[in-house]
């Protein structure tokens, strides 16, 4: 069952907090969308899960007129007056399920989600950790076709971050989920999914995949939010890009004036294409692993660049190659 | 159809609310008004504003309202403020026991308390004494000051202070410039309510003040049972000028610039 | 940091207040009670008054009346109350802001403002009557029901009625603004229908708050003098009229008598407010004493 986005937009006090949105979301996948605070993605998910009417347009599914997507939400929302069964086990209460379907039900989710010691504890007794694995179970008992994800893993720590990704993508191939799940993180939209919607003031700017997104993302304000890369002011001529750092032929749809689009990774190389591009001076280099993040000046402007460990020296002068013609927008 | 239904429960609500505000209104200034007449034959704004302004007796009654409130809300706030300072900062033996101790004057009945308290006085040489009454008000508005301002300070615990006495502060420079004016809303509903509850008691003001303290509240009751409700009304409103316009006030020109102190 | 010092000087007003003026006069009254009255020159000790109070029937027929009005007028105002306060908590925040400020009205005036209105409405002679002998729908003022100082204590049960559940009112919704709607959204998502979220997950999370309500308008109620005072009914009286009678009454050998009175009642209270309170911990939302 594939969803539909159709041409929702929502207006609250006559401020356009998401405008024509249209998307398409296939069965058994996830689709993150990534956003800054403030682009509408919590409206966004609020429609889906029906918490909120959108002013117009619609959300619709190949063979359902209505879908509704259970929520798992940013801070959990575990019922606090609730012990962990009892609030896993709201939703099925709630639908007048028989109690003897209930306990199996829960039994079976308890143990996927791994809390099953945990269900006579209170929420305020839990760690953040538990608490989402609860949040999750609640919403996985009654078998959601869609489930909706409000900034997952934003309240974690590091470690933990990763462990619950895995899990959830885990869960995703067990059960044949469909997930879309917003975030403002980079990292965690490209580790759980394969696509991802750029969400910028309430219209989606770009669908791709997270390294095309990277290495051709389709408009400046993507590139700016993505972050990670140096914008370079310059003018233009004929395709031939004009500034103190490069010139040289550019791929652009603009005029007079542009910016050179270097992102840190991908882009620039230190090894010898048939696309020179600059001359620059090492002045700094931090070690993050495989990486390092090298800091060069060109003609008086600093570059920041993630180049292979040890592949260049402090104070050392080193050409620098594209891998393609760069962008300009 | 919805709607309707809703304008007309919110109506008859505030019908209900502000029914009694409106018949003391009426009351105060209708002469001969005697059954059936569903209206007063006359008004009389002239003997209202004249006995609100220029009646010894009702004057008097003002002034020992007012003595009175301003007491209780000075003893209530020395007592309640470190109170409820110890409750939401700090974790110590014995504060359980406090929590209820506070709220004991509310569970025992008043009528117990009072007659409790009468006979205590007595033996203290109180009875009928300012301080004596001040300290039943006291008695019964430090309960709702100490939950007021513990609401207020439980919110940011001691944090900022922490910091203040971390970037240098004295505990004095600290309490000052940090604590005061963090709890000033907890402070502001906590003069507010103990002024009230003093301006409203009756028996305690009457049975430890020993007929020495006629407040308007006490006053209205001989005029209510002796069916001379325009004078009990003129008396009432009085109260509420005292009451409802000073904490009006308060409320309108302090709350926009308040800044909201909210935890995250 | 907190230093022993430092918590002595801080909780050293309360208790010093405390134990002078509430504490010993319990204690004194309990002495008191115990039938140790020097100035009566009585000074042996017995349990005698207490014996007393359990065979006074009038006195045990009375309290029990007061108790049993207590309690309903005291759960009305807390039904009422609930209902109001989350009928407009769903509106729009104007409205149920503004309303917010009027609840505060009652809660701010003396009952004897409700009392004298309520004289002037509803006494025989009273405005109602009056309306209704005009629209024909009475005869005469006579054919209208006694409601003030009657032998079922309407009139009391109407002023409580008034000043408490703008009370609960206010206390509610403070609660539920602070609770916001987070978990109603949570249940509406889960599939739950409103009604039943209203049940399971509004009432729950309000529940401790209204528990305490309740404790505060019963304990009112049950000894609060000046209202059973100007509109109770003289066959069947109400218990704080009955013990300043008493007390009042001048004759000082009853002294002992009266603060037995006092401290059953003030036993029987605390023992109300307890057991409320651990049904309260009982039912769901109870655990941990609400949300805080």
């Amino acid at each position: 069952m594939t969803y539909y986005l159709k041409n929702l937009s929502q207006v609250k006090s006559k401020q356009k907090i998401l405008d024509n949105i249209n998307l398409e979301i296939p069965e058994d996948s996830i689709f993150a969308i990534l956003g800054p605070s403030g682009s509408g993605k919590t409206t966004l998910l609020n429609i889906l899960a029906q918490l909120d009417q959108p002013s117009s347009g619609e959300f619709i599914a190949d063979d359902d007129n209505d879908p509704k997507g259970i929520m798992v939400f940013q801070d959990y929302r575990l019922f606090p007056h609730m012990t962990v069964f009892q609030n896993v086990t709201f939703g099925l209460r709630m639908n007048k399920v028989n109690k003897k379907e209930i306990k199996k039900r829960a039994q079976e989710i308890l143990e996927v989600t791994n809390i099953s010691e945990l269900s006579k504890r209170y929420p305020d007794e839990l760690s953040g950790g538990q608490q989402q694995r609860v949040a999750l179970a609640r919403a996985l008992i009654l078998n959601p076709k869609l489930l909706l994800m409000d900034e997952p893993f934003s309240s974690l720590d590091e470690g933990l971050r990763k462990e619950m990704l895995n899990f959830v993508k885990q869960l995703q191939q067990k059960f044949h989920l469909t997930i879309i799940f917003v975030t403002h993180y980079k990292t965690e939209a490209y580790l759980l999914s394969n696509r991802v919607g750029i969400l910028l003031d309430g219209v989606i700017k770009q669908v791709d995949s997270p390294r095309d997104l990277e290495q051709s993302p389709n408009s400046i304000e993507v590139a700016k939010f993505l972050g990670q890369s140096n914008l370079i002011s310059g003018e233009i001529d004929n395709d031939r890009f004009q500034s103190n750092v490069y010139s040289g032929p550019v791929e652009t749809e603009q005029t007079e004036q542009g910016q050179l689009y270097l992102p840190y990774s991908g882009l620039v190389k230190i090894d010898e294409t048939s696309y020179p591009a600059f001359v620059g001076k090492v002045l700094n280099k931090a070690w993050f692993g495989e990486n390092e993040q090298v800091i060069i000046e060109v003609n008086g402007e600093t570059i920041f660049l993630n180049l292979p460990t040890d592949s260049v020296e402090v104070d050392h002068n080193y050409p620098f190659y594209f891998k393609k013609i760069p962008k300009v927008f | 159809m919805r709607r309707l239904n809703r304008y007309l429960i919110f109506m008859i609500s505030l019908l209900v609310i502000l029914m009694p505000l409106m018949v003391i209104i009426v009351l105060s200034a209708g002469t001969n008004w005697h059954y059936p007449d569903l209206w007063p034959q006359t008004f009389n704004m002239n003997y209202v504003f004249k006995m609100l302004f220029s009646n010894h007796e009702l004057l008097s009654s003002l002034s020992s309202s007012i003595t009175l409130a301003i007491g209780t809300v000075i003893l209530t706030l020395v007592i309640a403020y470190p109170t409820a300072i110890a409750l939401s900062y700090y974790d110590f033996k014995g504060k359980s026991f406090l929590n209820v101790l506070i709220y004991l004057p509310l569970i025992i009945p008043s009528i117990a308390v009072l007659t409790n308290m009468d006979f205590v006085m007595i033996k203290f040489g109180l009875e009928g004494s300012y301080f004596g009454v001040v300290a039943v008000h006291t008695l019964f508005a430090l309960p709702y000051a100490i939950k007021l301002l513990v609401d207020n300070l439980s919110v940011l615990k001691n944090k900022y202070e922490l910091a203040s006495l971390n970037l240098g502060a004295s505990s004095r420079q600290t309490f000052i410039h940090v604590t005061l004016p963090l709890s000033r809303l907890g402070l502001q509903g906590a003069v507010m309510m103990s002024y009230i509850i003093s301006m409203t008691q009756y028996l305690g003001t009457l049975l430890i003040g020993n007929g020495n303290f006629l407040t308007l509240s006490v006053r209205m009751f001989p005029f209510t049972q002796s069916g001379k409700y325009q004078i009990a009304a003129i008396y009432a409103i009085m109260f509420m000028l005292v009451t409802l316009i000073p904490l009006y006030i308060i409320d309108v020109l302090i709350t926009p610039r308040r800044k909201e102190v909210r935890a995250e | 940091m907190l230093t022993k010092k430092k918590l002595v000087l801080l909780l050293s007003p309360f208790y010093l207040f405390f134990i002078l003026f509430f504490v010993s006069a319990i204690i004194r009254s309990f002495i008191t009670s115990l039938g140790y009255y020097p100035i009566l020159d009585q000074t042996k000790i017995s349990l005698n008054n207490y014996l007393d109070v359990f065979h006074d029937k009038m006195f045990l027929t009375i309290c029990l009346r007061t108790m049993v009005f207590a309690i309903i007028s005291a759960l009305f105002a807390c039904a009422l109350g609930l209902i109001i306060a989350n009928y407009f908590n769903q509106k729009n925040s104007r409205v149920s802001g503004f309303f917010y400020k009027v609840s505060q009205l009652p809660v701010m005036l003396p009952h004897i403002f409700i009392v004298l209105a309520l004289l002037q409405l509803l006494s025989q002679t009273g405005l109602i009557p009056s309306l209704l002998v005009h629209l024909g729908l009475i005869k005469s003022y006579s054919d209208f029901p006694l409601i003030l100082n009657d032998q079922k204590q309407i009139g009391i049960f109407l002023t409580y009625l008034w000043k408490e559940t703008p009370y609960v009112i206010v206390t509610l919704i403070l609660v539920l603004r602070q609770i916001g709607s987070k978990y109603q959204a949570v249940s509406l998502n889960l599939g739950a229908s409103k009604w039943q979220t209203f049940w399971h997950v509004t009432l729950p999370l309000v529940q401790p708050a209204l528990v305490n309500a309740f404790i505060i308008n019963f304990s009112f109620n049950f000894g609060s003098y000046e209202v059973p005072f100007l509109l109770g009914n003289q066959q069947k009286e109400l218990l704080p009229v009955y013990v300043y009678d008493l007390y009042v009454q001048g004759d000082i050998t009853q002294i002992p008598h009266v603060m037995s009175l006092n401290l059953v009642l003030s036993l029987a209270s605390i023992i109300i407010a307890a057991v409320a309170i651990l049904i309260s911990r009982k039912l769901p939302g109870g655990h941990n004493g609400g949300v805080r």
